[in-house]
Order: C-alpha cells, then sequence, then structure tokens
C-alpha cells in the first residue's frame, strides 16, 4: 500500500475515532450529569402529527453509553487490520453510530421508524464493498431479513398510530398512554416479537446472522454484532413490555419455548462450527436468545438481567473478535481445527483470551454471570421447567467456549504463517473488555439504578 | 475484620505471583505461595478464640447487587463449621505447597502452577466462608475453574486438556442443579443467607415438598463437585494434573465441597426424609462402586483416585444417616490420610521418573523407606485400622449405619472389607516382592519429605481429635483380625506378581460407564452437532428463502412473456381488453 | 320517396359492421404491416359510414362532426404512420410484421 494511501486511512480513522469519543463525551455529560436530554421537540410533519423528538430514559441511556463507548474501541481495533478504502469504511460506521444513536434517542414513532431502517443502509453497503466473495447474495438476504422484520414493525407501529385518538400521533407520550384491548395487544405482542425476532437475530430466522458475521471485516463484525442486535434487545424492552402487558402471559407461552430453543440450537451447533467468527454468531444467538427470554419473562429481576446481560454480551463479543482477528493475523485463517499452541506466542494474549472466554462462559464474578443468573432467577418465577431448560446453556456455553480456547491456544503448535504481532492496541482493547466484565461482576450496582 | 485476611492473602499471592511470577525466581515464587497460605492459617488459628467465645460470627463485606425487592449481599460467616474448613484447606494446603516447591522443582510453569494453587486457596476459603449460598456458588465455581486450569497444566499434552474440559464440563452439570436449588431457595425463603434460610426452613413442616425440592437440587451440584454418582468419571482423569494437585484438589478440598455444602444445609436434609435417603443410597452406590473399580486399577493414582470417590461416599451416605459430624470427622481424616497418600505415590513416582503403573514397581521397601513408612501408615489409616485415624472416623460411621438399618451397615461393612482389600493389594504392589521396574529409585528431597511426615503424624493421630462415644472393643478386635487377615493373604496374593500379570476385564475398564456416557450423551449431541451443521442449516432453513427467491424468479419469467414484442398479440390483447369493457359497460 | 325510407337503417349498420369486423380481422391476422395499415383504414372508414347513416337516419348533425374529426385523424395517422413505416422498412428490408420484434425472451 502506497505512502498516500496508509496516511489517508489513518487520518481517517483518527478523525472518526475522534468524533466517537465527542459522541461519548456527550452522552456521558448528558446521562450523568443532567438526566434528562432537553427535550428536543421540535414539529417535523405536523399534519400527521410526528414531531421531531428525543430524549433519554434509563432504558435508552444504557444503550446509549454502550454504542457510544464501544464505537471508539472498535475503530480503534479497525486501525489495526486496514481495509481497502479505509476511509470509506470508517464513515459508514460513524453513519451507523449516528442511525444507532438515532434509534435510541428517538422518542416518535416515525423518527424511531426512520433511524431503523438508516441504520440497515451502512449495513448494507459495507457488506457490499468488502463482504468477500459471496457479498452480493449475503447483503441481499441480509437486507430482505431486515425488511422483513422492518415490515412487521412499520405495520405495528402504524396500527398503533391510528388509535391514538384524531388528530393521530406518532409521540411516544401518545404511544404510550394508549390502552389496548387484549385482542389488539396480542396482535401487536406478535408483530412486534416478529420484527424484534427477526433482528437479533433468533433460530429460526438467523440465517442471514453467520454469513454477514463471516464476510464483513472484523470492525465491521464487532459492530453488527454488538450494537445493531442491541436494538432489537432495546426495541422489545422499550415497546414491548409498556404496550402489551395483557398478552404478555398468553404470549410467553409460545415465545419463550421458541427462545430455550434457539439458545440450545445455537450452542449445540456452535460445537462443530470450526469457523471462529461464524462461531460466535452462532454463540452470540444463543446468548441474544437468552437476554430476550429474561426480557420477555416480565419480571424484574428478568428485566434487570436482560439489560446487564446486553452490556456484558457486548463487550464479551468485542472481545472474542479482537482475539479472531489476532489469530487470523497470525495463521490466515479462522478455521479453529487448524489453529493450536499459541500459548507459546504470548502470554499475555494468551490471558487476556482465556479471561475473555470465562467472561463469556459466565463464570462468578463476571457480568455475564450476573446477567445469566438474573434472567434464570426471571425465567424460574415464570416457568421453572423453562428455566432448567435454559440453564442447560451454561454447560453447552462452556463447552463450546473451552473447545476454542483449547484449539486455539493449547496442544500442539501449529506453525504461525502470518504476521505475529499484536498491536498494543489490541492488547488496551482487551483489557479493556476485561476490567468491564469482570467489574461489572464485581460491582454490578453501577449499572443497575 | 482481620478475618477477611484469611482470604486475602492467597488472593494476593495469586495477584503476585500471576502478573510479576517472571521476576521471581522459583525459590521466591515457591516461598510467596507457601507463605500466603501459612498467614491464612495463622489468622485462621487466631480467629479460632473469637469464635469459639462468641459462637458464631458475621462479616459484611459489600452489597454485590439489588434487584427488586432482593439485596444480595457478599459476607462472611464464621463459625465452628466454616473455621474447620478454613483450617483444613490451609493447613493441609500449606503442607502441600511447601511439598510441590520440591516436587515441580523441574518443572517449566512453576510460577505458573502456584499462582493458580493460591487462587484455589482462595476460591475454596470463598467456598467456606461465604453466609449465603449465593457466596459458596462463586466459590464452587472459582474451585472449579483453578482444577480446570490446574489439571490441564501440562497443557502441551491434548489428552489432559481434554480431561480438564471434562472435568469443568461436569461440575458444570452439576452447577446447573445448584443454580435451579438457590432460584428455588429465593422462590421460597426470599433470600440465599444462611440464617435467613435455615430459620424460614425450620418453620416448614417435615417433608414439604419444597425443601425436597431445593435439597435435591443443591444435592446434585455436590453430586458434580464430589464426584458421586452419576457424575464422578472426572475424578479419575483429573489424576492427568501434578499429582499435588490431585492431593489437595481432588483428595482434600474441592471434592470435599459438596460434603460441606450438604452438612451446612443439614437443615434441608433433616426436614426432607426423601432427600435424606436419596443421599443415602448415592453414597452408598458410590463407595461401593468406587472400592469395586479401584479393586482392579493398575495406576497407581487411578487406585487412589478410586479409593476417594469411594471414601467421598461413606461421607456423603455418613450424611444422608444424619450423622453429620461423622461425615465431617471422615473427611477431616480422610484428608490427612488420603493427601499422604497422594504426596507419597508423587515421592514413588518422582523416584521412578514418572512410572505410575504398579505392575511395573515392587520392592520398594527397600529403595524408599521413608516413603514406605509414611505411605503405610496412611494405607492403615484409609484401611481403618486401629489406632490410626481411619478407623475412628469410619467407625462412627458404621456406628450410625447400624443404627438405621442392617441394609446399610452390610453394604459398608462391605465397602470396608473391598477398602482394606484394594488398599493391602496396593501396599504390596508397589512396595514388596521383589522389584519389578528397571529404575533406581532414590529417595525425594527433604522439603518433600517434612509434608509428608507431618501428614503422617496427623493420619496417624488425628482420630484422637474425637473419640465416638461408644468405644466398643469388639469392633476393635475384629477389625484388627480382619486387616491383619487381609494383609497376610494379599502379601500371599500379590508378592511375587509379574508385569504380565495385570490383567484386564469388565471392572478393569471400569464397567464401561465411561463409554457408556461417551455415547448416551456426548456422542448424540455432536452427531446433532453436526446433522444442524450440514443439513439442517444448509437445506432446511434456507428453505423459505429459497422458495421465496426461486418463486419471484419463476413468476417473474412467466409474466416476462407478456411483454414478447409479438405486435399481433399485443393487438388480439387490445381488442380483446375492449371487447370485455363494452360488455361490461352495456350489459353489466 | 327519400331514399332513407327506401333502404332500411339496419342494412347501414350491417353493413358498417362487416366492413369493421373485415378491418379488424384484417388488423389481428395479417402479417404484412401496409395491409394491417390499409385494414385500419377500413375500420376507420366503417364507423364513419355508421355515423353518416345515423346522422341521416335520425335527422341528427352532431354525428356528422365526429365524421369529420375521424377523418382528420385518419388521414394524420396514415401519413405518420407510413412514414415510420418507410423508415422501418430501410432498416429491416422486411414488410413483416413480425420482424419487427428486437425483444429478447
Amino acid at each position: 500500500m502506497d505512502i498516500k494511501q496508509t496516511r489517508s486511512f489513518s487520518w481517517a480513522t483518527l478523525a472518526a475515532i475522534f468524533i466517537s469519543l465527542f459522541l461519548l463525551g456527550a452522552s456521558f455529560y448528558f446521562i450523568f450529569l443532567s438526566y434528562d436530554l432537553p427535550a428536543v421537540n421540535l414539529p417535523w410533519i405536523p399534519q400527521f402529527g410526528i414531531n421531531f423528538a428525543l430524549g433519554i430514559n434509563p432504558i435508552s441511556a444504557i444503550t446509549i453509553l454502550l454504542t457510544t463507548l464501544l464505537t471508539p474501541l472498535i475503530l480503534v481495533v479497525s486501525g489495526t487490520t486496514p481495509v481497502k478504502n479505509q476511509a470509506w469504511f470508517v464513515t459508514l460506521m460513524i453513519v451507523m453510530e449516528f442511525a444507532l444513536l438515532g434509534v435510541f434517542l428517538a422518542r416518535d414513532g416515525f423518527l424511531f421508524y426512520v433511524f431503523w431502517e438508516l441504520v440497515l443502509i451502512p449495513a448494507f453497503f459495507m457488506i457490499l464493498i468488502w463482504g468477500g466473495e459471496k457479498r452480493v447474495r449475503i447483503a441481499i438476504t441480509f437486507l430482505l431479513y431486515s425488511l422483513l422484520g422492518s415490515f412487521f414493525l412499520l405495520a405495528s407501529l402504524l396500527f398503533l398510530y391510528l388509535q391514538t385518538p384524531a388528530p393521530h400521533q406518532f409521540g411516544f407520550d401518545a404511544l404510550f398512554s394508549l390502552t389496548l384491548s387484549p385482542i389488539e395487544q396480542r396482535w401487536i405482542f406478535c408483530g412486534l416479537f416478529a420484527a424484534f425476532a427477526l433482528k437479533l437475530p433468533i433460530f429460526p430466522l438467523h440465517r442471514w446472522q453467520p454469513n454477514t458475521y463471516d464476510c464483513l471485516p472484523t470492525s465491521g463484525s464487532m459492530f453488527v454484532a454488538g450494537l445493531v442486535s442491541k436494538m432489537a434487545v432495546y426495541g422489545v424492552l422499550q415497546f414491548l413490555l409498556p404496550l402489551t402487558p395483557l398478552a404478555l402471559a398468553w404470549g410467553q407461552s409460545f415465545v419463550l419455548p421458541l427462545l430455550v430453543i434457539s439458545v440450545l440450537y445455537g450452542s449445540v451447533i456452535a460445537l462443530k462450527e470450526f469457523n471462529f467468527k461464524r462461531l460466535i454468531a452462532y454463540a452470540s444467538i444463543a446468548h441474544g436468545s437468552l437476554i430476550l427470554a429474561g426480557a420477555l419473562s416480565g419480571t424484574t429481576e428478568g428485566f434487570h438481567g436482560s439489560l446487564i446481560q446486553t452490556v456484558a454480551h457486548a463487550f464479551g463479543i468485542i472481545g472474542l473478535f479482537v482475539a479472531a482477528q489476532i489469530l487470523h493475523r497470525w495463521t490466515g485463517t479462522l478455521n479453529l481445527s487448524r489453529m493450536g499452541g499459541f500459548v507459546m506466542q504470548s502470554k499475555l494474549f494468551t490471558k487476556c483470551f482465556f479471561l475473555i472466554i470465562l467472561g463469556a462462559i459466565g463464570l462468578p464474578l463476571t457480568a455475564g454471570f450476573i446477567g445469566e443468573f438474573m434472567i434464570l432467577w426471571g425465567l424460574f418465577q415464570v416457568n421453572m421447567l423453562i428455566a432448567g431448560l435454559a440453564g442447560l446453556s451454561i454447560i453447552l456455553g462452556a463447552w463450546v467456549m473451552l473447545n476454542v480456547y483449547q484449539s486455539a491456544l493449547l496442544g500442539v503448535p501449529v506453525s504461525v504463517i502470518g504476521n505475529s504481532k499484536i498491536y498494543k492496541r489490541e492488547f488496551i482493547v482487551m483489557i479493556v473488555v476485561i476490567i468491564t466484565l469482570f467489574g461489572l461482576g464485581i460491582f454490578p450496582g453501577v449499572l443497575l439504578p | 475484620m482481620t478475618s477477611f485476611l484469611i482470604l486475602a492473602f492467597p488472593l494476593f499471592g495469586f495477584l503476585l505471583l500471576n502478573v510479576f511470577g517472571c521476576f521471581f525466581s522459583k525459590r521466591v515464587s515457591g516461598f510467596l505461595a507457601s507463605a500466603s497460605v501459612l498467614a491464612s492459617f495463622a489468622v485462621s488459628v487466631l480467629m479460632l478464640r473469637d469464635v469459639f467465645l462468641a459462637g458464631a460470627i458475621r462479616v459484611p463485606l459489600f452489597t454485590w447487587f439489588q434487584v427488586g425487592q432482593t439485596n444480595v449481599s457478599f459476607a462472611l460467616l464464621l463459625d465452628s463449621l466454616s473455621l474447620l474448613m478454613c483450617l483444613m484447606i490451609t493447613g493441609v494446603g500449606f503442607l502441600i505447597h511447601v511439598y510441590s516447591i520440591g516436587y515441580m522443582h523441574e518443572e517449566e510453569g512453576f510460577t505458573r502452577y502456584f499462582s493458580h494453587l493460591n487462587l484455589f486457596i482462595f476460591f475454596m476459603l470463598f467456598l467456606v466462608l461465604s453466609d449465603s449460598f449465593l457466596g459458596m456458588f462463586v466459590g464452587w465455581e472459582g474451585v472449579g475453574l483453578c482444577s480446570y486450569l490446574l489439571i490441564g497444566f501440562w497443557f502441551q499434552t491434548a489428552a489432559f486438556g481434554q480431561a480438564a474440559k471434562k472435568a469443568f464440563l461436569m461440575n458444570r452439570v452439576g452447577d446447573l442443579g445448584f443454580i435451579l436449588g438457590i432460584l428455588a431457595m429465593i422462590m421460597a425463603f426470599g433470600s440465599t443467607q444462611f440464617s435467613v434460610v435455615f430459620s424460614g426452613a425450620s418453620q416448614l413442616p417435615i417433608g414439604s415438598g419444597i425443601i425436597t425440592v431445593i435439597a435435591l437440587l443443591l444435592f446434585v451440584g455436590a453430586t458434580g463437585k464430589s464426584a458421586q454418582i452419576p457424575l464422578f468419571t472426572w475424578l479419575p482423569d483429573a489424576m492427568a494434573g501434578p499429582t499435588p494437585v490431585s492431593a489437595l484438589i481432588h483428595a482434600a478440598t474441592m471434592v470435599t465441597a459438596g460434603v460441606y455444602m450438604v452438612a451446612r444445609s443439614h437443615v434441608f436434609y433433616m426436614s426432607s426424609p426423601i432427600a435424606s435417603t436419596v443421599v443415602l443410597c448415592v453414597g452408598v452406590s458410590t463407595a461401593l462402586l468406587g472400592a469395586i473399580i479401584a479393586t482392579r486399577q493398575s495406576d497407581i493414582k487411578k487406585i487412589l483416585a478410586y479409593s476417594t470417590m469411594s471414601q467421598l461416599g461413606l461421607m456423603v451416605s455418613a450424611l444422608g444417616l444424619g450423622a453429620y459430624s461423622a461425615a465431617l470427622f471422615h473427611m477431616l481424616t480422610h484428608a490427612f490420610f488420603k493427601a499422604l497418600l497422594f504426596l507419597a505415590a508423587g515421592s514413588v513416582i518422582h523416584a521412578l521418573h514418572g512410572e505410575q503403573n504398579v505392575f511395573k514397581m515392587g520392592g520398594l521397601r527397600k529403595s524408599l523407606p521413608f516413603t514406605f513408612g509414611v505411605f503405610l501408615i496412611g494405607a492403615l489409616a484409609l484401611a481403618g485400622f486401629p489406632p490410626f485415624s481411619g478407623f475412628f472416623s469410619k467407625d462412627m460411621i458404621l456406628l450410625a449405619a447400624l443404627d438405621h438399618s442392617p441394609l446399610v451397615f452390610g453394604l459398608l461393612v462391605l465397602v470396608s472389607i473391598l477398602t482394606a482389600y484394594y488398599v493391602c493389594r496396593l501396599v504390596v504392589l508397589v512396595f514388596m516382592g521383589t522389584s519389578r521396574s528397571d529404575k533406581t529409585a532414590h529417595e525425594s528431597s527433604w522439603i518433600m519429605q517434612i509434608p509428608l511426615g507431618i501428614l503422617a503424624i496427623f493420619a496417624a493421630a488425628s482420630g484422637f481429635l474425637h473419640l465416638p462415644e461408644a468405644l466398643h472393643p469388639e469392633f476393635i478386635v475384629v477389625t484388627l483380625l480382619a486387616i491383619g487377615l487381609m494383609i497376610a493373604w494379599c502379601y500371599r496374593r500379590f508378592s511375587q506378581v509379574q508385569t504380565s500379570d495385570e490383567k484386564t476385564g469388565i471392572v478393569f475398564r471400569k464397567f464401561y460407564i465411561d463409554e457408556i456416557y461417551n455415547g448416551l450423551i456426548v456422542r448424540p449431541i455432536l452427531l446433532l452437532a453436526r446433522f444442524f451443521w450440514t443439513i439442517f442449516e444448509p437445506v432446511i432453513l434456507e428453505l423459505p428463502a429459497t422458495i421465496l427467491g426461486k418463486s419471484v424468479m419463476f413468476s417473474g419469467r412467466r409474466l416476462k412473456q407478456i411483454q414478447n414484442g409479438h405486435i399481433g398479440f399485443y393487438l388480439l390483447v387490445m381488442t380483446a381488453a375492449i371487447a370485455v369493457i363494452l360488455v361490461q359497460l352495456l350489459w353489466i | 320517396m327519400t331514399w332513407t325510407q327506401v333502404i332500411p337503417a339496419e342494412w347501414y349498420l350491417i353493413l358498417g359492421t362487416a366492413l369493421f369486423g373485415i378491418g379488424l380481422i384484417g388488423v389481428l391476422i395479417r402479417r404484412n404491416v401496409v395491409i394491417v395499415l390499409m385494414s385500419i383504414e377500413l375500420m376507420l372508414n366503417a364507423i364513419n359510414l355508421i355515423l353518416v347513416s345515423s346522422s341521416a337516419y335520425h335527422a341528427n348533425l352532431s354525428a356528422q362532426v365526429f365524421v369529420f374529426f375521424i377523418m382528420m385523424v385518419a388521414a394524420v395517422e396514415v401519413s405518420v404512420g407510413l412514414a415510420i413505416f418507410t423508415v422501418i422498412y430501410r432498416r429491416k428490408e422486411s414488410t413483416d410484421i413480425d420482424a419487427l420484434n428486437e425483444l429478447k425472451g
């Protein structure tokens, strides 16, 4: 790569990091110092009752912080393995961050939907341009699945809109003060659940995910895995629970078994998946389904548990992907069965990787445990059998993660083909991840209020 | 607050060794690690007086998290039970640390070993000192983690890593039961703190369903940790780790966590006859199975491993019988003599440069007299030969069994006989007769001998710590006779055995239980995973997407033919359309 | 006696319809572009005939106005159509309607 290109992408990455750090600071300010964002409420399209309204509530505070905290980390890591036209890549990430923040900040249904769709576009282009061989197919699959989900979301949103007393409003205040009849609530429940289930994703609608994570460059996968999937959790917590309380008990009878199946399916298939990134995708399906199950248990414990687990999962995924990037650089492949014996390469990396794996397993003293425990607690109150089956995931999850650790690091050493360097940046990111995971594991009080 | 130091020392040791260990020489690392454990021991001794005066002390640490109305916090509970465990853990732990300095002297990962060992001590202490089940669970998982790290210490060998993974996963299965038990407990009593839970439980009627459920679920966790049926196959495989690890973790401490837990929760088991019966059955069958398998093994460590399993079964049976103090007493004596046996076996292995097959040993009595001496003491204690400690503790258990039912008594006596048999067999095969090994053996260094000696003293004498109330002289005579006969028989049988006499058979193969588990559980899951991966995912789940896509393209292709460019066709269609419209206008 | 009383009105109608039908069939069936254009003319003139006779039989002049329009349109259409056809013929060298089809599939 010639000097000019090198310099251009470094500058772009730096600029992007700067912007994301600025956003981080802004979010810190608004969340911790002045609690509510001075509610922005500008009339946009008054004839339809659409306002440009933004605001923060406790749920979105967590997701906003997560987004603004993780984006700089991801960008820092992306600087180490640049792709062609890195500047555009980084720009797309910033646009995605912008759209995500819009999703979390929106206080108006229409605005929410606009931002929801907006997230798709940079992701789609990311896959299309940097996706590797089967990128067209994967990009279109991604788009179609997401649009299907959006369709359900739109339908539900329009229905709710029409329910508000005339003149119809899209604002959250209006939408949330609706009281719907049980039948209507059931429909809305199904519609919203379908929308968010497709986005998360859960079994059986998850086909787009492993391919997407695999073909995107690592930082792109980190973004999609860590943040975009959180949109769905946010949606459930923000919309599904407040709007459809009556339908919750009815919905649980078919949603919870589906989610448990999804959890177990993701864990089981990860046992035989040797491509590290795809394996992370399947593990992500398992974790995500568990989070959703916790959210839909309707209990306080489940609610808190899903929030904590969201944070834990996001950080954990970032850590795993960084490790994947490092391993890929060493061996030129992502196939776990062809790796081995990297303990010798770098002791620090081994320790970091192992700690990240522990976080993913959910060992007590990590945030993952607290999240899982609270989710199981919530599920237990609903249905003990479901909780027990979901608990099987702790066994299977440990199996999968230990497999990863052992095939990648232990055993007979495989020769290092590519570059055996680990950038300090990557270490820093990994250490940040570890500190967060363990810190939250020991002091979760930071998040809970 | 000084009680916090009990935990702090090993934790600090771990952090120090793990982060800065590369700067220390081997001597310093070993010294630091052992010193931290010794410091914990000292503090525990200091706390003895306080606890003796006050009964039980509770030291709140900090609030962990708070959700809904429930507040979960960490706190330490120091009472006679937890302090007893502390002393045992730190005491035996310290001796094993010292021993390891000698045993692991040539090892590459010396510092790493000690850091993990310290971490283990920390978690084990956390386990026994917590005042709530949730805190106990943190320690529970923590020791599982350290067990994984230490079993897989020699990571270059893939098989050891597999053994470690198997241990961890089997533990996790038990942990699932534990977690569900905790959740049931929270549902019933709103907390996991011992004081709250136990007082709540004692107010419920005997045999109530919820207590039984909680007790059984918690016991599932105990079966995993204490290698009871059905979660025991990890213990023999765990012998892949260094011998001192086997001594500490798999003889004296981690495996006793289950026993501790049941003893701590005795309120549950006393209130639920069903749970007690289950515990008893599991304990007795495990004791029997372990003893049977041990009679045919040829690896010295495996013999000891199955013996541990069997003795743990004995302890669990005592718990099931309600003889909690008997169980704890046996746990204590077992810690001493089993650790002693393992460490002595480590001496033997070390002396023979890694040989572990007893059929390739023999006649070591002459070349390793000190080791032989201590090993003999440990063996006699294990067999229950008076006046060594094992006799007293087993006696208590057998007495309790006699009170309960003659069947149980008979089975446990059978276990004792088998125990005596395999112990004598072991001693004779390793130390008596003529040497079948071509290696010259020399005694271990002094640093390994001192802990052996101290443990031997305890193994011999600790029986007198807790004399059973009714000491029947008939018992002593019967036991002496029986064991004496056993020694004589084994000597005749085994002292002139050859290497080729090593037999195989169904017992040797551990009743194929490993293979059964593998086939029934592990393989099907992997096959399922493979099925999902190769067939289900690519084909079946693609189906909706494929169908959708193909149908859209198909209909597109068909519809495209309307626009074929044939003007005649266009004109025909136009005409027809006009006709239809006319008809519609005029007549309908 | 005026001719309107001698020749019944239906005859004109039948004649016009027949001419229209012939023209229609010609448009649909014939392959020569010029013949198709002629058939279209035939159809138009058949309509003219019907209109004029109706105007005579019902003594209504507005139909004749309509006829003027149709004649004008016919004239324009023929000139433009033949012009287009001339250009196409130069490229295609054929008067077959199907030869004009350049759509693939």
